[in-house]
Parts: C-alpha cells; structure tokens; sequence
C-alpha cells in the first residue's frame, strides 16, 4: 500500500469490494473530519443513492424524495464505513466489511430478487458464475 | 470541537488569498498516513489549488504538466500545494488560504 493518497483520483468513486473480494459499490464520497490544530481525518467512506443523488444536484435530490414520497430519511441506505477499514488500494478497494451487512445492499438484493432474476437467461448465467 | 466536511462538498470550490483574491479552485487532497497509539489514521497533509488541477486528476501530475508544457504560454496554469496549516477550513464553503498568491508562487518556484 502506498503511503500517501490523492482523495480524489485514488479513492473517490473507485470500486470498493469486501473482504470476500464481492463488488459493494463506489466510493460516493468521503467524510474529512476538520480537527482544532490537528490535519484533517479522512473518517468515513459513504456509498449509496442518496449520496449520489447529492453529487448530481439538488433536482436528483427532489426527484428521489419524490420516488420516495418523502417517507425515506435522507441517510436511508448509505453505508457509512469506516476508513480505517481499509485493507488496500489498488485498481479496487477493499475494506474490511461483510456485503450483506450494508444498508446499500439492501437496493441491490431487492433489484436483483425481484427485477434480474427474471430476466430471461439470468438464473443459468448465475449457476456458470458459480461453477 | 470537530465538525465533518464530505469530500465533494470541498472539491471545486475556489479558494481566496488573505487580500481576497483567487487563488484557484480546490481540486486535490493528499493524505498520509498517521500513526499513533490506537492505531493508524490517514489525515489530510496537503490540498492541491490550481486552475488546471482537474487535468491532473484525470491524466496524472506528470502527463497534464507534460501536456501544459507543451502548451507554453498559450494556457496559463498555476497550481498550488498548500500545507494544511496554511488553509483556514473554518467555513469550508470559502476556503481560505493564509499566504497571499504572491507567497504561494515563491514557494512553487522554489520546489
């Protein structure tokens, strides 16, 4: 691992797997923690829609609160993950986490439960991935 | 007392000299490594301020200065790496930067 980072080319929106090497997302952004005479932190990786929504604008904003009916809170399916759950950096990012833990897995399993699956062809290409 | 700042939020935003010139826009922040007792942290070492930093961050430092170089006078670029004492973050909409630009071009000529 290399010693210093750029924030923005190395990590901001690089693929981040988990410690099973699953894909679980981008990397939406990144929480700096701004200390008193102390350099920033770099906290928090945070993936998920509402994150995303933020970076496009404010029209993404109100087009998912719509989605939503204004029910959904606006941290609702972002996972917050520590940074320092970070095992390396390379073309990926792999963090110290279990997929099936994320709030922002949650989107993905519903859509491939209920929308992939049912796609013709989908099932025998899962039982290949498998093998 | 600490606040949080997401990452997005700061990127692009344009930083001012002590006399309220422009400096450039934020695009780059480094971060090393700290060590202490708990365990290790990466902070924040360095922001990277310039009117073509954007370049940068898609081709690479040395391809875009490569590039820029090539370019001569035709496209004035001015980048900036400020130290993170030297970057007032109180309002992190409106970075400010405590040296003045004629500073910061005297501490690029020297590196």
């Amino acid at each position: 691992m290399k010693d210093g980072i750029d924030l923005r080319h190395d990590v901001l929106d690089a693929q981040l797997v988990d410690r099973h090497c699953e894909n679980i997302g981008r990397c939406d952004t990144l929480i700096l923690e701004l200390r008193d005479g102390k350099p920033p932190r770099v906290a928090t990786v945070l993936v998920g829609g509402p994150v995303r929504a933020e970076r496009i604008g404010r029209w993404m904003i109100a087009l998912s609160r719509l989605v939503h009916g204004g029910k959904r809170a606006a941290d609702e399916g972002v996972s917050r993950i520590p940074f320092a759950a970070m095992r390396s950096l390379g073309e990926t990012i792999e963090m110290d986490v279990v997929r099936d833990e994320l709030p922002s897995e949650h989107v993905e399993q519903w859509l491939a439960k209920h929308v992939i699956c049912r796609i013709p062809g989908a099932q025998k290409k899962k039982e290949q991935s498998r093998k | 007392m600490n606040r949080e700042v997401a990452l997005h939020q700061l990127l692009g935003r344009t930083v001012h000299d002590p006399n309220g010139r422009k400096v450039g826009r934020l695009e780059e922040l480094r971060a090393e490594i700290e060590l202490h007792e708990r365990g290790n942290d990466y902070v924040v070492t360095e922001f990277h301020v310039g009117s073509f930093g954007a370049i940068e961050s898609l081709a690479g430092a040395r391809l875009a200065r490569e590039l820029l170089h090539r370019l001569g006078r035709l496209v004035p670029y001015d980048r900036h790496c400020i130290p993170w004492q030297r970057l007032d973050l109180t309002d992190p909409n409106h970075p400010k930067a405590l040296d003045t630009i004629e500073q910061l071009k005297a501490k690029q000529r020297k590196t």
